[in-house]
């Protein structure tokens, strides 16, 4: 891991990240403002730089005149926290899944795989309209919609890497010397599929950002007042032409982040196994 | 090959069957279909006719199985907006528009991804690498709809080179084509540089170099044959951002298609076209993904020896 | 994926100027259906261009005058009336004339238990039988007098457009649906679902009765985003369309005018639990006392809401529907230390929670957005808002089924021809849709139906508009002016509030004549 942290890119992915995360973490004293309260005088002022701009919101304010700086590390938390919990509860599923399909195999093995194909293939924008319609938009089904939409791909990979550490000589060797089937899984399989699983989770952080600004856009997502990326751009999607500030803001906010994770899991990806890199594409 | 063949269709069928299930229950969770069903006027008489019309006095496992075999005559029921149309129709009469999209959207995400992707690799470390896999990384940090707005914004109202919105010709499907591609693209371009990376250092690319065979030779029949693979294993996801994504850029560029059909259909908890249209496109992911198991193993030499 | 990609015609660039065309985009079909009992009012649109109704509203007066029904008496119990059927008439494609059998099943499909039109329900109440005694003759009886039959229910701002009957009957409804015949001026063309309607000029052009439109072309395309639809104004690729109120200074820097139809909606917060009947009154909410209600009018500073998001279209309104005895009714200030005092008073000093629904309606987009601003004025005021989401067809079913009892939501109010039928659909204990109801009101209610002398009606219905402001029934706040971005191509265009877009009226601007 040490040479990875030498590659400037990296340095610069990770040090982008921590500062969100930093930011998200003290949103409280950042923040100028109450990022729910707002007052319709300040309704779309544009940020302090431009003219008709002012102190008092300096990235300018939204279309319920809330400080949209306010709104940004505010919905760093939950966005950040969305995307977290949705791809740990997704990867650890998905890996359990994989692993324990890859590694007992016969029938559980196919059931399994036919369950994530039927995964992958079920339109999940309407799943997660349909969750919706069902109990209603909450943080909490949101996040359920995502880790039902993101587990497959960690079960399919988890398995196939199961099955190329299952033939190794040391597992062979463990099992005949007695070893449980769920202490090799752990001891033995999980650490050597780790580092794949950590790259694809990686690269997942932008389909769930940018998944959950569209569940917003469908009037889905994370219900209002609560801030969070996705929201704040589709609210300003009807001003990209006249107040710019409200989409564009958040919507850098989501470039820069879901970018700086990209180059992370693509150089984890390169330094862990260059060869790795193509099945982890997506 | 034979084998191969057999054994992936019977595991398509068998998605597909687990899907009906699973689509089957989801509708009978999102409301009462009979509340839904009747107008304002309705009398108790008329629910109890409805109910026992319907079936919904029979056990779960009865409505499934008659649901299943109206489905495998292509009857899904009715829809309950207006005139009460066959769902299955209201899904057909759609269906090409968001085929149509879907392909011209894969057209270019391949026209436009196999090159670049190329492109990069071979000229890896240098500006137009850089520059394809910042516009690759920008491609899938994008929410959809926003790119949807601004390119309607840039290339409609301020170029006018393409119409906002709506069917029609070229300069109608230009914008939503691109904007539900561009994801797909972006995929597309660093799969493809990532496998061409690793051909172009292996040992049968030194050996054709050694030979004198010209570059692009070399490039083409050599390095990239081997680089497609990756690219059509992926084929069948392609196709599954797409149609997700057809929800919303149905919906910004007014699209006739399933995607709008979907959405409004839950919203109105029309649980007939709801059935008809999560089937149809799962049935076609599943089947897209047949395809591409079945090209795959076709191209890939050792799947077709190991048959 | 041949058989697709034939449907591609070639196309390019920006429209061309078609002078006799005129394309409107709206934000949707809703149902989509061309039969006036197949759907709600969003479709008169289009179906005002292909229908006649017995009576047109004139703009000036808002009076019902002639329409396919040259003249009409009522009884003066009120409970009978006669509608003597224009001659001549000429249904389209050669369906002959219109007969008073046409508009006596147009009716009865308009009342059948499983017609969805907005005024089947109360409709279905107040009709008693319908009978034709004579070809021109149409006698309508009700269940309860209504002076106002003609204006409220049967002109041209409501849903009973006149069908042919014989064709209905030949065809079936799911092909006359497709296929429809009705004695307006336009004939549907084409149609896309849920894309677009192409609406021509009828081929028997001399049989057009009323005024002849100038267009020979009426495009409808739905387009749900609003960015589209404005997008689709700069670029010519729409004459008109709805647009959204921070767009409005933006479309007349282009050179586009803005036409906006006065008081076409109302923005109002309902409040649960309030009607007195039917399983549906909640007296545990904070709100069942009417100093809460005051407090939640009083906290709100609606002139912001309406300068701020409406971007100054429309009025302050201690109402949800313009009701001309109405409109000197003053209405709540904003004072939100008299919305603190009254919440102490009640026993709320630190205010209390409660969920607020929103949902986005045609007009209405600004609903969720209103409701944020009101969950910001009531948290200064102590009330711990949390806001939703909901969708109509989830709040619909809990409003009507009485479960939803203990949360408030937003709603939009419309304008009504007749005060009588708004009344009566948001306040009379029968009405599913009833909001707020007490014994007191019913009776208020009840006196002024059953009045036939007009000025003791006008004071009956000015006392009912102050008891609803004094109850605070709702959380009323505007009533808000709808705004059209309307091209170069669209000249004297009279649109009135009231439901009547008028498309097929308007005129080209001079210099474009068609």
């Amino acid at each position: 891991m040490t040479g990875l942290f030498r590659s400037s890119i990296v340095r610069i992915a990770v040090a982008v990240l921590g500062l969100f995360v930093l930011a998200a973490l003290l949103a409280p004293l950042i923040a100028p403002a109450n990022p729910m309260a707002g007052s319709l005088e300040d309704r779309l002022m544009p940020p302090a730089w431009v003219e008709g701009g002012s102190l008092r919101h300096i990235l300018g304010a939204d279309d319920l005149g809330r400080d949209i700086l306010s709104r940004l590390v505010y919905g760093a938390q939950v966005s950040l926290a969305v995307s977290a919990l949705a791809i740990l509860g997704a990867g650890i599923i998905g890996s359990t899944v994989g692993m324990i399909a890859g590694y007992v195999g016969g029938w559980t093995d196919r059931i399994v795989m036919r369950v994530v194909d039927l995964a992958l293939s079920f339109p999940i924008i309407m799943l997660a309209l349909l969750m919706a319609a069902l109990f209603g938009p909450s943080l909490v089904n949101i996040i359920i919609v995502l880790m039902i939409v993101l587990w497959s791909p960690y079960a399919r990979m988890a398995r196939g890497e199961t099955l190329r550490v299952r033939k190794l000589d040391y597992i062979d060797l463990a099992r005949t010397a007695g070893a449980s089937d769920s202490y090799i899984i752990v001891r033995h399989v999980l650490p050597n599929i780790a580092g794949a699983l950590i790259v694809l989770a990686t690269l997942q952080v932008g389909t769930v950002i940018v998944l959950e600004a569209s569940l917003s856009f469908l009037g889905v997502g994370v219900p209002p007042p609560t801030p969070s990326w996705g929201s704040m751009v589709s609210d300003g999607r009807n001003f990209i032409a006249s107040a710019w500030w409200v989409s564009l803001i958040p919507g850098l906010a989501v470039l820069v982040v879901v970018m700086s994770a990209n180059m992370l899991g693509d150089a984890l990806a390169d330094h862990l196994n260059p060869d790795r890199r193509r099945e982890t594409g997506l | 090959m034979m084998r191969i063949v057999l054994s992936r269709v019977g595991e398509a069928l068998v998605s597909l069957l687990l899907m009906s299930v699973v689509v089957f229950f989801l509708a009978r969770l999102t409301g009462d279909p009979v509340a839904v069903l009747l107008g304002d006027g309705a009398t108790e008489a008329d629910k109890q006719a409805l109910i026992s019309e319907l079936g919904l006095n029979r056990s779960v496992f009865e409505q499934y199985f008659i649901f299943l075999g109206n489905v495998l005559q292509g009857d899904f029921g009715r829809s309950i907006m207006g005139d009460q149309s066959p769902a299955f129709q209201l899904v057909l009469e759609r269906l090409p528009y968001s085929l149509l999209l879907a392909s011209a959207s894969l057209v270019i995400a391949l026209g436009i991804g196999i090159p670049l992707g190329v492109a990069a690799a071979v000229n890896r470390g240098r500006p137009l690498d850089v520059a394809a896999r910042a516009a690759a990384l920008f491609g899938q940090s994008v929410p959809p709809f926003w790119l949807g707005l601004v390119l309607i914004y840039i290339f409609a109202v301020q170029l006018g080179w393409a119409r906002t919105s709506g069917f029609g010709g070229l300069a109608n499907i230009a914008l939503p084509a691109f904007t539900m591609a561009l994801f797909s693209l972006a995929a597309i371009v660093r799969l493809v540089r990532g496998a061409m990376i690793e051909a172009l250092t292996s040992e049968y690319v030194k050996l054709a170099r050694a030979k004198g065979l010209p570059e692009r030779d070399v490039i083409w029949r050599h390095a990239f044959r081997n680089s497609a693979f990756p690219v059509i294993t992926f084929m069948g996801a392609f196709f599954a951002t797409m149609i997700t994504g057809a929800v919303v850029i149905e919906t910004v560029f007014s699209w006739p298609g399933v995607g709008r059909l979907a959405l409004e259909s839950i919203l109105r908890r029309d649980f007939a076209v709801i059935q008809a249209v999560v089937l149809m496109i799962t049935t076609l992911y599943i089947v897209m993904n047949l395809m591409v198991d079945l090209l795959y193993a076709w191209l890939d030499p050792r799947v077709r020896e190991a048959a | 994926m041949a058989g697709a990609a034939t449907l591609a015609v070639a196309g390019c660039g920006r429209a061309p100027f078609e002078a006799t065309q005129l394309t409107v985009a709206m934000p949707t079909f809703a149902e989509g259906t061309f039969l006036p009992w197949t759907g709600g009012g969003q479709r008169k649109a289009f179906l005002d261009a292909m229908y006649d109704y017995l009576c047109i509203i004139d703009p000036a007066t808002g009076e019902p005058g002639p329409g396919l029904a040259s003249d009409w008496s009522v009884t003066s119990d009120g409970l009978e009336w006669t509608f003597r059927i224009r001659p001549g008439v000429q249904f389209q494609r050669g369906y002959g004339e219109v007969a008073s059998t046409d508009a006596a099943f147009s009716i009865r499909q308009i009342i059948r238990p499983t017609a969805r039109a907005g005024p089947s329900s109360p409709l279905r109440r107040l009709i008693r039988d319908i009978a034709t005694p004579d070809p021109r003759i149409l006698v309508i009886r009700l269940t309860r007098p209504d002076p106002e039959l003609a204006k409220g229910y049967l002109a041209n701002a409501q849903q009973v457009g006149i069908v042919c009957a014989r064709h209905v009957a030949e065809a079936g409804e799911r092909a006359a649906s497709l296929n429809p015949v009705g004695s307006g001026p336009y004939m549907l063309d084409f149609f896309r679902r849920d894309s677009e309607i192409r609406l021509r000029i009828r081929t028997d052009s001399e049989n057009i009765w009323r005024p002849r439109p100038a267009f020979e072309t009426l495009v409808f395309r739905a387009v749900p985003e609003v960015s589209t639809r404005v997008a689709m104004m700069k670029t010519g690729e729409a004459d008109i369309a709805p647009i959204s109120y921070d767009d409005i200074g933006d479309v007349e820097r282009t050179g586009l005018a803005v036409r906006s139809i006065p008081q076409s909606w109302s923005p109002v917060i309902r409040l649960g639990g309030l009607v007195q009947e039917g399983g549906r009154f909640e007296p545990k909410n904070p709100w069942a006392d009417v100093r809460v209600r005051q407090a939640m009018n009083y906290a709100i500073d609606k002139n912001a809401i309406i300068r701020r998001i409406f971007h100054g279209q429309g009025r302050i309104a201690a109402s949800d529907t313009p009701v001309e005895a109405w409109a000197s009714l003053a209405p709540y200030d904003y004072d939100p230390a008299r919305a603190k005092a009254l919440l102490a008073e009640a026993g709320y000093p630190k205010g209390f929670p409660v969920t607020l629904k929103a949902f986005a309606t045609t007009p209405g987009a600004e609903l969720p957005v209103v409701a944020q601003a009101v969950a910001l004025y009531w948290r200064a005021v102590g009330i711990e808002v949390s806001t939703e989401l909901i969708d109509w067809t989830s709040l619909r079913s809990a409003w009507t089924s009485g479960a939803a009892r203990s949360y408030v939501w937003t709603h939009r109010g419309f304008p009504f021809t007749s005060a009588q039928n708004g009344l009566e659909a948001g306040f009379d204990a029968r009405s599913v849709f009833s909001a707020f109801s007490t014994p007191e009101l019913q009776a208020m209610l009840d006196a002024h139906a059953n009045e036939l002398d007009p000025g003791k009606r006008r004071a009956k219905l000015t006392e009912i508009g102050v008891y609803l402001r004094d109850q605070a029934a709702n959380v009323f706040i505007a009533h808000i002016d709808e705004p059209y971005a309307a091209s170069r191509k669209v000249g004297e265009w009279t649109i009135t509030s009231s439901n009547a877009l008028n498309f097929e009226g308007i005129q080209p601007a001079s210099g474009t004549a068609a």
